[in-house]
C-alpha cells in the first residue's frame, strides 16, 4: 500500500489534520479525542514540552513559557525566548510550528498505524514566499516532508470538488476565532489563481463572545449593582455561557442564560437568568460583521470583479456558524453558498485531497458516481418506493420482492421513476414495463423480484423476475444518472417543499392499502371458514366490512379510515378466535384462521424486506 | 425460504450483473478483464455505500444512547418537580432541603454508577492533564498548588470528562524567589 500524505490545516488558534481514506476525506482526532488541536506549545517547569490543550489548560499558570498564535510570526526573525532552570533557550517561529506539527504527525500515525512522512501543509493566501518557506521547514523540523504548500482558501475549494466544476470564480470567506480572510479565487483547468486576498487578523469569535460577556455583565450590574468584572470566577461562567449561547442562537431564535448563584452579597445569593434572542445578538455583533463585509467589499474591487461574477461561495471558520453571517454574504453575492462540510475542518480536508492527488491515491481510485436522486417503482395507490436511495455510490444492484394487487393478476406494470417526492407521478418518469404471464393466483401470492442494476455508467438495468416460473422481463435506462445539477437542485427543492404533504398523502394511501387488504382478508375468512361462522357474527363483519368499503369509497380520511379499519379488524379477530376454538376441539387444521386474524400484521408491516406493496393491474 | 434467497442475492451482487453477458467480438482476456474492473468497482462502491451507512448508524447510534442517559437523568427532574410542588403547599424549609438533599444523593448515584468521580484539585499540585488555570495569584501555598477551585472537574474511565477550572498560587510575593 502506498504511503498516506496527510493535509494539515496550520491554524493561527487551532490545528487540524485530515487524511483521505476510501476517497474521501476523514478528520484524525487527537490523543484527546478532539478533532481540532489548539496551536499552543508550553515549555512546563519540568522541562516537559506540552502541545495542544494541555498546553492551552496551563497558559496561566506558565505565561512566559507558553507560545499561542506562533503563526503571526512565520517568516520573520522573531525569537521565543524560553528560560528553564536559569538557562535561556532561543525557539524560531519554525520551531515552535514544529512542534505543533510534530503532535499532530504523532495523532495521526496513532490513527493509521503506520509512519506518516508526508504532508500537506496550508498557509493564508497572503503568506509570501518566506512564510511559506518557513512553513515548509517547520515540516522539515517535524519530520514531515512537505510535499506541498498550498493557499487555505484553495484547500476549502477542493474539499468542495469546484476544481472539478467549468471555469468559474469563488469567494472564500473564512472567519474563525481570531482571524478574518477573504480571497477570491479563479479556477480554470484544475488551476486555482488567487484574484486578491485581504482580511482583518484580529477580528473573531472570540470578539463576539467578548460582546455578549460585556452585556451580561453590564445588564448584571444595572439589576443587582454587582460588578461582576472583578470576579474571575464568575466571568468564566459568563465566558462559558456566552460561547454556548452564540452557539445555540446559530439554531434557536431564542436562547435563555441561566448561571445560579453566580455571586453573592451582603442580601444572600445572586442568580443571573437572562434571555438572548438572535435579534439581539446580531444587533450586538452587527458592527463587526460589517467590518467583514467591507474586507469583502474592498477585495472584490481589488480583484477587479464584481460581486455578480461570483460563482460560488465557499463558508470557512466556525464563525460562518451565525445564520446572519450567511444572510448578509447571500444578501451581496447572488452565488451559491458552500456550507455543508464542517467548517472548523474544511481546510484540512482539502489539503488531504491534495494529499490524496499527491500520492497518486486519487488516480488509483476511478473516482465513482453517485445517483443524485432515488430510484424508485410505482406501486400500489401510486406510492414511489424507492429501491436505490439518493447519493448511493454506484456501481450497485438491490432488489426487493413485490407481489400483485388483484386476484389472478395477469401481469404487473413496473414504472420506474426518479426523485425525492412520494408520489410516483410527482416524480420523473424514466420508463415503464410489463412482465406478463403470471399464473393465476390469489393477490399476495405471485412473489416478483424487481432489481435495479447501475453500472459505472449510470446506466439503469430494471429487471422484474417472476419467482415461480422464472420470467423475467426487463428495461435498460440509459440516463438515470445524466440530470444537470439545476434539475436535480430543483426536484430536492420541491420535494423539500412538498414533503409533508407528500407524506399525508402518502400515509393515507398506505392506510387505503392496508383497509383493502382487510376487506380482501375478512371476506377470504368468511367464505373459507363457511359455516363454522354463526349468522350473527357472519353479518356484523359483512357490516363492517361494507361500512369501511363506504368509508373508501367516500374517500374518507386518515382518522375515520383508522376507526373503521379498528372495528373490522377487531370483528374479524373474534371469528378467527371462534373459528380456531372449534377446529382445536374438533382438533382439525387452523390455518385458514390464522390467516385471517394475523391479516392486519401483515399489511401494517411495510417496512421490512418483504415489502406489502403491490402493482395496480394495469393490463 | 424467500427471505434466505433474497439474502443470497444481496451478498452476491455480481451473480444477476447482466454485465457479464459476453459482448460480440470480445477475447476472452478483454472479457475477464471487464469482469474484473466491474467487480473492483462494485466492490469499491459498495465500500463506500458501507461507509455512507455506518455513518448514518452511528448517529442514530449516538442519538438511542443519548436517550439513555436522558433517562437515567429523568427520575431526578420528576423529584425535583415534586419538591416544588410540596414546597407550594407546605412552605416548611427544613423538609423542602430534606427532599433536595434527598434528590442531589440520588443524583450523585447517577453519577456513581456512570463512573463519574471529581478531580481532586484542592492544594493538588497544578496538573493541566486535570486542572484548567483560570488564574495566577501570589499566595502563601507553595508555587504550583491550586488554592481555589471555580468549577469542580470529572474523570470518567479515568479519562477527563472536564478539567477542574483553577487558581494556582504564584508562591509568596517576594522579588527574588526560585533561582
Amino acid at each position: 500500500m502506498k504511503e498516506k500524505i496527510i493535509g494539515i490545516d496550520l491554524g493561527t488558534t487551532n490545528s487540524c489534520a485530515a487524511v483521505l481514506e476510501g476517497g474521501s476525506p476523514e478528520i484524525i482526532t487527537n490523543a484527546e479525542g478532539e478533532r481540532i488541536t489548539p496551536s499552543v506549545v508550553a515549555f512546563s517547569e519540568s522541562g516537559e514540552r506540552l502541545v495542544g490543550r494541555l498546553a492551552k489548560r496551563q497558559a496561566i499558570t506558565n505565561p512566559q513559557n507558553t507560545i499561542a498564535s506562533i503563526k503571526r510570526e512565520m517568516g520573520t526573525d522573531h525569537r521565543v525566548k524560553i528560560t528553564l532552570d536559569g538557562k535561556t533557550s532561543d525557539y524560531s517561529p519554525e520551531q515552535i510550528s514544529a512542534m505543533v506539527l510534530q503532535k499532530l504527525k504523532a495523532d495521526a500515525e496513532a490513527h493509521l498505524g503506520g509512519k506518516v512522512t508526508k504532508a500537506v501543509i496550508t498557509v493564508p493566501a497572503y503568506f509570501n514566499d518566506s512564510q511559506r518557506q518557513a512553513t515548509k521547514d517547520a515540516g522539515a523540523i517535524a519530520g514531515l516532508e512537505v510535499t506541498r504548500i498550498i493557499n487555505e482558501p484553495t484547500a476549502a475549494a477542493l474539499a468542495y470538488g469546484l476544481d472539478k466544476d467549468h471555469e468559474q470564480t469563488i469567494l472564500v470567506y473564512d472567519l474563525g476565532g481570531g482571524t478574518f480572510d477573504v480571497s477570491i479565487l479563479e479556477i480554470g483547468d484544475g488551476v486555482f489563481d488567487v484574484l486578491a486576498t485581504d482580511g482583518d487578523t484580529r477580528l473573531g469569535g472570540d470578539d463576539f463572545d467578548q460582546r455578549v460577556i460585556d452585556w451580561l455583565a453590564e445588564e448584571f450590574r444595572k439589576d443587582t449593582g454587582i460588578d461582576l468584572s472583578q470576579d474571575a470566577s464568575a466571568m468564566q461562567r459568563l465566558k462559558d455561557a456566552a460561547e454556548s449561547a452564540k452557539k445555540e442562537l446559530s439554531s434557536r431564535m431564542e436562547t435563555t442564560i441561566n448561571l445560579p448563584y453566580i455571586t453573592a452579597d451582603a442580601s444572600g445569593p445572586k442568580h443571573m437568568e437572562m434571555k438572548l434572542s438572535r435579534a439581539k445578538f446580531e444587533a450586538m455583533i452587527d458592527d463587526l460583521l460589517q467590518r467583514t463585509i467591507n474586507v469583502v467589499d474592498a477585495t472584490l474591487r481589488e480583484s477587479g470583479k464584481d460581486s455578480t461574477t461570483i460563482d460560488q461561495v465557499v463558508l470557512v471558520g466556525g464563525s460562518t456558524r451565525i445564520p446572519k453571517v450567511q444572510e448578509l454574504i447571500s444578501s451581496r453575492i447572488p452565488g451559491k453558498i458552500n456550507r455543508e462540510i464542517n467548517p472548523d475542518e474544511v481546510v484540512a480536508a482539502g489539503a488531504a485531497i491534495q494529499g490524496g492527488v499527491l500520492a497518486g491515491e486519487v488516480d488509483e481510485i476511478v473516482l465513482l458516481d453517485v445517483t443524485p436522486l432515488t430510484l424508485s417503482i410505482e406501486t400500489l395507490g401510486g406510492i414511489a418506493t424507492p429501491l436505490i436511495e439518493r447519493n448511493t455510490t454506484i456501481p450497485t444492484e438491490k432488489s426487493k420482492t413485490f407481489t400483485t394487487a388483484e386476484d389472478n393478476q395477469p401481469a404487473v406494470q413496473v414504472h420506474v421513476v426518479q426523485g425525492e417526492r412520494k408520489m410516483a407521478s410527482d416524480n420523473k418518469s424514466l420508463g415503464t414495463f410489463q412482465l406478463a404471464g403470471i399464473p393465476p393466483a390469489p393477490r399476495g401470492i405471485p412473489q416478483i423480484d424487481v432489481t435495479f442494476n447501475i453500472d459505472a455508467d449510470g446506466i439503469l438495468h430494471v429487471t422484474a423476475k417472476d419467482k415461480a416460473t422464472s420470467k423475467s422481463a426487463s428495461i435498460t435506462i440509459q440516463d438515470s444518472s445524466r440530470l444537470d445539477d439545476s434539475e436535480i437542485e430543483r426536484m430536492r427543492k420541491e420535494a423539500e417543499a412538498h414533503a409533508d404533504e407528500d407524506k399525508e398523502k402518502a400515509e393515507l394511501i398506505e392506510v387505503r392499502n392496508q383497509a383493502d387488504q382487510l376487506i380482501y382478508a375478512a371476506e377470504k375468512a368468511l367464505s373459507d371458514l363457511g359455516e363454522k361462522v354463526d349468522s350473527a357474527k357472519r353479518s356484523d363483519v359483512e357490516d363492517h366490512v361494507r361500512q369501511l368499503r363506504d368509508k373508501l369509497s367516500q374517500d374518507a380520511g386518515l382518522d375515520e379510515l383508522k376507526a373503521a379499519m379498528e372495528n373490522l379488524s377487531k370483528v374479524s379477530q373474534e371469528i378467527a378466535q371462534q373459528a380456531y376454538q372449534e377446529t382445536q376441539q374438533a382438533s382439525g387444521q387452523g390455518e385458514d384462521a390464522t390467516t385471517a386474524s394475523s391479516t392486519d400484521d401483515a399489511a401494517s408491516e411495510d417496512d421490512g424486506e418483504y415489502i406489502d406493496a403491490e402493482y395496480d393491474e394495469q393490463a | 425460504m424467500s427471505a434466505k434467497e433474497k439474502k443470497k442475492i444481496k451478498k452476491n451482487p455480481e451473480e444477476s450483473t447482466s454485465t457479464d453477458i459476453p459482448v460480440e467480438g470480445t477475447s476472452g482476456t478483454e472479457m475477464e478483464l471487464r469482469t474484473t474492473v466491474d467487480r473492483l468497482q462494485r466492490l469499491q462502491a459498495e465500500f463506500e455505500n458501507y461507509k455512507k451507512r455506518a455513518q448514518r448508524e452511528s448517529a442514530v447510534f449516538a442519538d438511542r444512547i443519548e436517550d439513555r442517559v436522558i433517562l437515567d437523568f429523568l427520575p431526578l427532574y420528576d423529584n425535583l418537580q415534586r419538591a416544588f410542588h410540596a414546597m407550594s403547599s407546605n412552605h416548611d424549609m427544613d423538609t423542602f432541603v430534606a427532599g433536595i438533599e434527598q434528590i442531589f444523593a440520588q443524583f450523585q448515584q447517577v453519577l456513581e454508577a456512570k463512573d463519574v468521580r471529581p478531580i481532586d484539585a484542592i492544594d493538588q499540585i497544578f496538573n493541566p492533564e486535570w486542572h484548567e488555570a483560570m488564574l495566577s495569584v501570589p499566595s502563601d501555598a507553595a508555587k504550583n498548588t491550586v488554592i481555589e477551585e471555580f468549577m469542580p472537574g470529572y474523570l470518567r474511565n479515568e479519562r477527563v470528562l472536564r478539567p477542574s477550572k483553577v487558581s494556582v498560587s504564584q508562591g509568596p510575593q517576594s522579588k527574588e524567589d526560585s533561582e
